[in-house]
């Protein structure tokens, strides 16, 4: 509807240009668009050995015609402008393969409103505009320009943004852009790497295991979801080893999740919960559970719910296999809150710190990995309080040679996981929850 | 050595002096002056600019003639705060003021900026652009920046789907 021929305002070199291509009467009267004239038609004023300008791939003097051509190329592939053997030019491209929600774009489709038909825009351009045109969001601002303003987005507002037109659903989706924000959060971007980073950023921006603050002794998968303890074949006693995860943002709700994909058994087996800071990496204990570590709330393996090093008085329910363990923070009301399974286990904790990091720790070749869940479990889907006492020996030492160090059985994941998936775990836990405590060495 | 003041010749046929140091501060001329060192000084073309829009440039310039060079800053990774976003806030009382105007006029600057390779007022441009379009839902993007809606709903339904959209999203 803004096509606009303006064969009759420019000079003949323009032709090319203006024929076939879109110039909307808003561009046209833009003095960027005004060049075109000059930048066709007569010799380059400056020398070819300028700058180019900061983002642009061209040269700023470089004809508009073959700018406005790169542009829309890279915009609806090669389709309909230029030769598809001509290579790319250097710099932000949208690859073809990232927008997949959307049908194919061609010149006559949904975007084939502003292009070609030129009787409907003379009449419009003849017209008085009493308000100013829709205009195909590309003409407001050239590719890199508007990768550069994406950069400063947020993801909520990329995500707006991305709903405006196709256009920008494109460069939203810019695989570049991407990869810069990648590195921009996490100071490396392995070039190399053929990867979506819009996939691998989206995901990691949930949170995910750290590689950095993680120790030796322990390995993060590729995808920095899963976490293992990897001295199982060392003969000699080690000690517990904590990995943190990248938090999410620390303004409002955050919710982390893990399940315990392998569990040996050990007095507390495995450790999740929130530090301030990063924690001593290789320690005697799990974080959290001394008192030296100020900033902590966690939730051990064998029920207990420790705040500053403290225990709470009421108890959870312990760990099994295929569990999956919640922790909910609200930095707006200071408060935390575990789950196992879905249900909130001991009390809304209050009184937490900003700028909280997931942790686990981990012995003994258990492995964690987080769940990215597709709902927050409420505080309300309590379950029944288990009063036990705290067994006095309980045993957190770095020795495992006390400990039987022994890898559940498949019945044993089986009946554990059955009770991770029932309505009711609050009613088998407590009685395994004896068993496992007694069956000790 | 060159005289103290630079001639530009804009789009729209005017010729505007300015001040060397402001001048210099736009990379594009400033390898143009570099390359016509020795030759006759005429005035520079700057056919991608109108002088209106110059004239906004060379009062940013002036409020920021003192300003230090921009340093390329290696990004390191930083232990605690790596996960933050790039600050779109716009710090300075006078820039707030001198990005508070049209859309076409902001964008022209923009695309003039970019043009002229000056990139503090490249950056500004941008933050505020940006800062236009957080917070506003696609809808009131698209009425406060005129564009036209060519997604159907199907498309922007599987595009929250894929973006996991916020609950506040509309």
């Amino acid at each position: 509807m803004v096509q606009s021929p303006t064969v009759g305002s420019c000079a003949v070199g323009c032709v090319g240009l203006c024929g076939n291509r879109r110039v909307s009467p808003r561009l046209r009267e833009t003095p960027a668009a005004s060049l075109t004239g000059m930048a066709l038609c007569g010799p380059l004023p400056c020398s070819p050995s300028i700058r180019g300008p900061v983002l642009g791939s061209l040269s700023p003097l470089a004809p508009l015609k073959e700018y406005r051509q790169s542009v829309t190329k890279r915009m609806f592939g090669t389709g309909n402008v230029g030769s598809p053997s001509q290579p790319r030019k250097a710099g932000k491209s949208v690859p073809k393969n990232v927008v997949t929600l959307l049908p194919r774009v061609d010149s006559t489709d949904s975007i084939g409103s502003h292009s070609g038909d030129e009787r409907l825009s003379e009449e419009e351009t003849s017209d008085e505009e009493p308000r100013e045109p829709l205009v195909p969001a590309d003409d407001l601002l050239p590719l890199e320009l508007m990768l550069h303003v994406f950069s400063y987005l947020d993801l909520d507002s990329l995500s707006r943004a991305s709903r405006v037109c196709s256009n920008w659903n494109r460069i939203s989706n810019d695989n570049e852009m991407w990869r810069d924000r990648w590195a921009l959060r996490y100071g490396e971007s392995d070039k190399r790497y053929d990867v979506g980073w819009k996939r691998l950023y989206r995901r990691s921006t949930l949170w995910s295991w750290s590689s950095v603050h993680c120790p030796p002794e322990m390995e993060v998968d590729n995808d920095r979801r899963t976490v293992r303890d990897a001295c199982v074949q060392q003969s000699k006693p080690k000690a517990w080893t904590t990995c943190i995860g990248y938090p999410t943002d620390s303004s409002g709700k955050c919710y982390y999740e893990i399940k315990i994909d392998r569990l040996a058994t050990n007095s507390i087996n495995i450790v999740f919960g929130a530090v301030r800071e990063p924690p001593i990496l290789k320690s005697n204990s799990p974080f959290g559970i001394s008192t030296r570590d100020k900033s902590s709330w966690c939730y051990c393996g064998d029920g207990v719910i420790m705040i500053r090093g403290l225990p709470e008085t009421t108890r959870a329910q312990p760990f099994e296999v295929n569990d999956r363990i919640g922790m909910k923070i609200n930095y707006r009301t200071k408060s935390i809150t575990f789950f196992r399974n879905g249900l909130m286990q001991g009390r809304r904790l209050t009184g937490i710190t900003p700028d909280l990091y997931p942790a686990v720790s981990l012995i003994d070749g258990n492995q964690v990995s987080i769940v990215y869940p597709i709902a927050i479990p409420s505080n309300k889907t309590k379950t029944k309080a288990i009063q036990i006492q705290l067994p006095k020996d309980r045993d957190f030492s770095l020795s495992r040679q006390g400990s039987q160090n022994r890898v559940m059985s498949d019945e044993e994941v089986n009946t554990a996981s059955n009770n991770s998936a029932g309505s009711s775990p609050s009613s088998s836990s407590p009685m395994q929850f004896w068993r496992h405590l007694t069956a000790g060495p | 050595m060159a005289s103290e003041s630079i001639s530009v010749t804009t789009s729209d046929d005017q010729t505007i002096q300015l001040s060397r140091k402001h001048a210099q501060m736009s990379q594009t001329i400033n390898s143009m002056l570099e390359d016509s060192v020795g030759a006759d000084q005429e005035a520079i073309p700057l056919p991608n600019v109108s002088s209106e829009v110059l004239k906004k440039v060379i009062d940013w310039c002036t409020h920021h003639e003192n300003d230090p060079a921009p340093v390329e800053k290696v990004k390191k990774l930083n232990k605690k705060r790596e996960y933050k976003a790039k600050n779109s806030t716009i710090s300075d009382e006078w820039d707030k003021n001198f990005v508070n105007a049209e859309l076409r006029v902001i964008v022209d600057i923009l695309l003039a900026a970019n043009y002229l390779d000056v990139k503090g007022l490249f950056e500004l441009m941008c933050k505020h652009i940006a800062n236009e379009l957080k917070g506003k839902t696609p809808d009131q993007i698209r009425e406060r920046f005129g564009i036209q809606d060519d997604l159907t709903e199907e498309d922007k339904a599987a595009m929250r789907k894929a973006w996991g959209a916020t609950k506040n999203d509309s």
